[in-house]
């Protein structure tokens, strides 16, 4: 038997390692070697495994209770020279800590915002058993529309007819109103109309009023906190009269302002049983117009309830939706996915973008990314100066596990000093980063343990992610060969630095070309000819009153004496907001091909003022009297969809509307985009009906806006002493439908600042110490002639190479990612070559000015000065 | 100076009586040959460590050995202290035995 073998099994003695107390380490070690070798020798190697086995087991309790001590000595003196050598390179330091106090500030940032959005209508304490139900109307021609209101009778059906459905809830959403108490009257935009038994559902919290009682009475409404400060000030509301929507309304509660995170956002609600003589839209299932949210019973599946109720409508309407040859289902889905689901038509409230979710949380990733780079590069660049000390106390006794230890310690204490500044630093840009995402974010790092501990988990990980290749790197060293200084100078850990280097800037350069790319997107978006014009019109905003709709010439008239106001027009609705739809069908068609239509209801000149083209067909005329009552006209999708191959075709066809008018097709008019170029343009009705008109159109000169609107305000104060105006230009509304996108796009440019920057610190860092250790060679060169031009080329060229490299990595990564940006819009650029071509020269040009200082310095260095000690 | 518990007291006898080859492996032979019972190297280690670290015992290194796997041995001796205390462990041993004969201690 071999000597070799009896040596304690490599498992033992690592396990021994661990639990022995440091300061014996390594007598104790001898002791159990010789015994254990003697029981090889005398008895056999199975005996002798089996006396360690129990040995270690039974000793196990006695060692710890020093180990544990002594851990805590060592990591106290671990600490105590990290925080020396922390001192010691302050430039590094500063380096290192800026560049995560950077990454980690923008991650804590954006999980913020992330856990924010993610916390939408869970505040609610039955949120995981609420689910709002919606209308999918599929026809056999192909076509589906997906509503998120559905009809009014519907959810007394649910509730009705299936056990599961514990309670149904009712919203009726309107924007828009004229609200008065007393002398006060103001426009108020978020009234819900609801079923009394709202509060059963929802947790909206009352500081006045019965929840059970409140909305019973058919004229009873539910004002927010807010509320009742701005119309009662100091004055109990409970009892007082409201008058909104031609109805006195006595307040009968008062509720907490609706939290931030709620995707229903209203401040009043009334009730809902004020309509309920009205049975003719009551009963109504063929119009979406109640968010209906359902309550099912904590074990009952919701997928099994989901499919039960799938054909509730066809179970009343069934025989009309099959002669429409269309197929009316009802989905549900979760409250809390409402937020952040996908966007279906007429949503009620507030709606998050999981793209958006998404993107941050990929740009929080690289620019953290980008600073752990740096960390790693700079330790490891650094390893010349550390492995002496390495070696030294390898030499003296320390085993690589302590080395190791040491160099966590470091990087871990790095971090902390980071985390610690990133969490101060979060407080105070808060505010600004709320701005530029328009939520309303607040911290609460105690209150909110889940967060905490997250960041504490991360700061840990990124510890020990940045510090884990230095520490395993730099104790690989054989001591021998340090203390002789034989170290192989620059080349150990060259080739990982460059391909920091190309990560970070390849990181960089995706961000430009991405920044680029959207930004473009949304100029392109906002610039693009959509079929009518957008420039110049003022839209001012009637609703409560039917002045528009019975005196629209009286006002025509007056608001067109100035002369800058060159033609008007009036409308129920503008491009870029909403309008609803309509079953239209051919008339005198065998097979009643029926197709739902947006429709638009304007005034004679409508088109003529929005600058829209006809291509087939006239425009209404005001001498057809004919056209006030049974004219079309049709966008060419809508005469597509039914079924013309040419707009001529469309023309003098005869159509019923959904809402009760027959009429023939006049003309087709040019697609024109009425709604956000995210969306294809669907079939749109144009036809004249003065009764819904909401919105007057004043075209203006580009001459003396600011005469002009003084002279708009004066006309609508006389005619309208009592009710302020509304009023806005079309682009400005129009282009509001784009925040969500200009809001990412601002969100990209400052972190793509931020991680150019960090990245630059890295770069910055890198030149330092090569230029650092290469002052003596360049000082050697420079006596023996070279010149500092072609000394500071060579420098500068050392990692800007790798710079251009890095290309090679971005270009693809940005062009696939971008691509299936741009793909989530139906009107899109594509990625642009000249972005790209942009992107890298901006990289190599930070790239060179980062690195050209440190090369200038050494190339200009005095050769006497950095080789007199040699 | 603190009294010694009877294991100790053992201890110390035994790294008096091996002289200059005491350390850990003899000490546990020597006291298992004594008491016929079985200690663990931790459960000799323990009460070895307590006796430096009060004063009783002075440590030195040895050299090296390839059966200990090139460990070094660390011994122990009797520091001053350490033969005071045995003095006086002894004194108060043959006090309390003083009256006692053997052969008349039975139940």
């Amino acid at each position: 038997m071999s000597e070799k073998e009896k040596k304690i099994p490599a498992l033992a003695d690592g396990l021994l390692r661990v639990i022995l107390p440091w300061s014996d380490h390594s007598y104790l070690l001898g002791d159990y070697e010789e015994l254990y070798s003697r029981i090889f020798t005398q008895e056999s190697g199975f005996k002798a495994n089996l006396w360690l086995l129990k040995q270690i087991i039974r000793s196990f309790f006695t060692y710890i209770n020093d180990s544990i001590y002594g851990s805590i000595i060592m990591l106290r003196n671990n600490f105590k020279i990290a925080f020396r050598n922390l001192m010691k390179y302050k430039t590094f330091s500063f380096i290192n800590i800026s560049g995560l106090v950077l990454g980690i500030t923008c991650c804590l940032l954006i999980m913020l915002y992330i856990q924010f959005e993610l916390s939408f209508d869970s505040f609610h304490e039955k949120s995981d058993r609420i689910y709002r139900v919606y209308e999918d109307i599929r026809t056999d021609t192909g076509t589906q529309r997906v509503f998120a209101p559905i009809p009014p009778p519907c959810g007394p059906a649910l509730e009705q007819d299936y056990p599961e459905v514990l309670n149904a809830v009712r919203l009726w959403f309107w924007g828009n109103l004229e609200v008065q108490y007393e002398s006060r009257l103001f426009y108020e935009d978020g009234i819900f109309w609801a079923d009394p038994d709202i509060f059963e559902m929802f947790s909206f919290k009352f500081i006045k009023g019965d929840p059970e009682t409140a909305l019973v009475d058919r004229s009873s409404i539910v004002i927010t906190e807010r509320i009742a400060e701005k119309y009662f000030g100091d004055i109990d509301p409970l009892g007082k009269v409201m008058f909104l929507n031609g109805n006195d309304m006595m307040v009968t509660g008062v509720i907490e302002n609706i939290p931030h995170n709620s995707h229903l956002q209203f401040d009043f609600l009334g009730s809902l049983n004020v309509f309920s003589n009205r049975t003719g839209m009551m009963q109504n299932w063929y119009s979406t117009m109640f968010h209906t949210y359902i309550e099912i019973p904590e074990n009952v599946d919701p997928a099994y309830v989901a499919e039960k109720i799938r054909m509730v409508a066809h179970n009343y309407e069934g025989e009309q939706f099959a002669e429409w040859k269309e197929e009316r289902l009802h989905f549900i889905q979760p409250l809390t996915d409402v937020y952040l689901g996908e966007s279906l038509r007429f949503e009620p409230g507030l709606k998050g973008s999981l793209k958006n979710v998404y993107m941050l949380i990929i740009i929080a990733s690289l620019t953290l990314v980008i600073a752990c780079v740096n960390f790693m590069s700079l330790s490891t660049s650094r390893s010349v100066n550390r492995a002496k000390e390495v070696g030294m106390r390898k030499v003296v006794g320390a085993n690589r596990l302590q080395l190791i230890r040491q160099f966590l310690v470091e990087s871990i204490l790095i971090t902390g000093i980071a985390l610690l500044i990133s969490l101060g630093a979060v407080y105070f840009i808060l505010p600004y980063f709320n701005e530029l995402t328009g939520r309303n974010l607040a911290i609460d790092y105690l209150g909110n343990l889940s967060y905490l501990g997250g960041i504490i988990i991360l700061a840990a990980f990124i510890g020990m992610l940045s510090g884990s290749y230095p520490a395993f790197y730099l104790t690989s060293f054989r001591p021998i060969t340090v203390v002789r200084g034989i170290l192989g100078k620059m080349g150990q850990g060259g080739d990982l630095r460059k391909s920091m280097v190309v990560i970070q800037f390849g990181i960089a350069i995706v961000l430009i070309i991405s920044t680029f790319t959207i930004s473009e997107q949304i100029e392109f978006m906002k610039n693009r000819s959509l079929g009518f014009d957008k420039e110049q019109m003022l839209i001012i905003r009637f609703k409560g009153n039917h002045d528009l709709s019975q005196k629209y010439e009286v006002l025509k008239e007056t608001f067109q004496e100035h002369p800058s106001i060159i033609s008007t027009t009036a409308s129920n609705s503008i491009p870029g907001r909403g309008t609803s739809n309509y079953a239209f069908a051919l008339s005198n068609e065998e097979d009643n091909m029926n197709q739902s239509m947006f429709y638009l209801f304007v005034e004679h000149d409508f088109i003529p003022v929005y600058g829209m083209e006809l291509v087939a067909g006239r425009n209404f005329s005001r001498e057809m009297t004919t056209d006030y009552e049974e004219a079309f006209i049709f966008n060419e999708a809508a005469a597509r969809a039914i079924g013309c191959s040419s707009p001529e075709e469309a023309v003098g066809k005869r159509m019923n509307s959904g809402f009760g008018r027959d009429g023939n097709i006049i003309g087709v008019v040019k697609d024109f985009n009425y709604r956000s170029l995210e969306r294809n343009i669907e079939p749109l009705v144009l036809t004249i009906r003065p009764g819904n008109f909401g919105y007057l159109t004043l075209k203006l000169k580009t001459d003396d806006i600011a005469s002009t609107m003084d002279f708009v305000n004066e006309k609508w104060s006389s005619l309208y002493p009592d009710k302020p105006i509304v009023y806005f230009f079309l682009d400005d509304d129009f282009n509001r439908q784009y925040s969500a996108e200009e809001r990412i796009s601002t969100v990209f440019r400052v972190f793509t600042i931020l991680a150019i920057f960090i990245a630059c610190l890295g770069l910055f860092g890198l030149a330092l110490f090569t230029a650092e250790q290469r002052t003596k060679e360049i000082g050697i060169r420079k006596t023996l002639g070279a010149s500092v031009s072609s000394l500071t080329v060579e420098l500068s060229m050392e990692f800007t190479k790798w710079v251009i490299v890095s290309n090679i990595v971005a270009w693809p990564v940005a062009y696939i990612a971008m691509s299936r940006w741009l793909e989530g819009f139906a009107y899109r650029i594509e990625p642009d070559l000249a972005f790209f071509i942009i992107a890298s020269i901006i990289g190599l040009m930070i790239a060179l000015v980062t690195v050209s200082y440190q090369s200038i310095r050494v190339a200009n260095g005095n050769p006497v000065e950095s080789l007199r000690y040699e | 100076m603190r009294a010694i518990t009877k294991q100790e007291e053992q201890i110390l006898l035994i790294i008096h009586s091996l002289k200059d080859r005491a350390y850990l492996v003899t000490i546990r032979d020597k006291l298992m040959e004594i008491t016929g019972r079985e200690f663990d190297v931790g459960t000799v280690y323990k009460p070895l460590k307590r006796l430096n670290k009060d004063g009783f015992l002075d440590t030195y290194l040895g050299e090296p050995t390839s059966v200990r796997g090139g460990k070094a041995i660390k011994y122990y001796k009797l520091s001053r202290n350490g033969i005071e205390v045995l003095k006086e462990a002894k004194k108060v041993q043959d006090k309390l035995w003083e009256s006692v004969v053997l052969k008349e201690l039975k139940f």
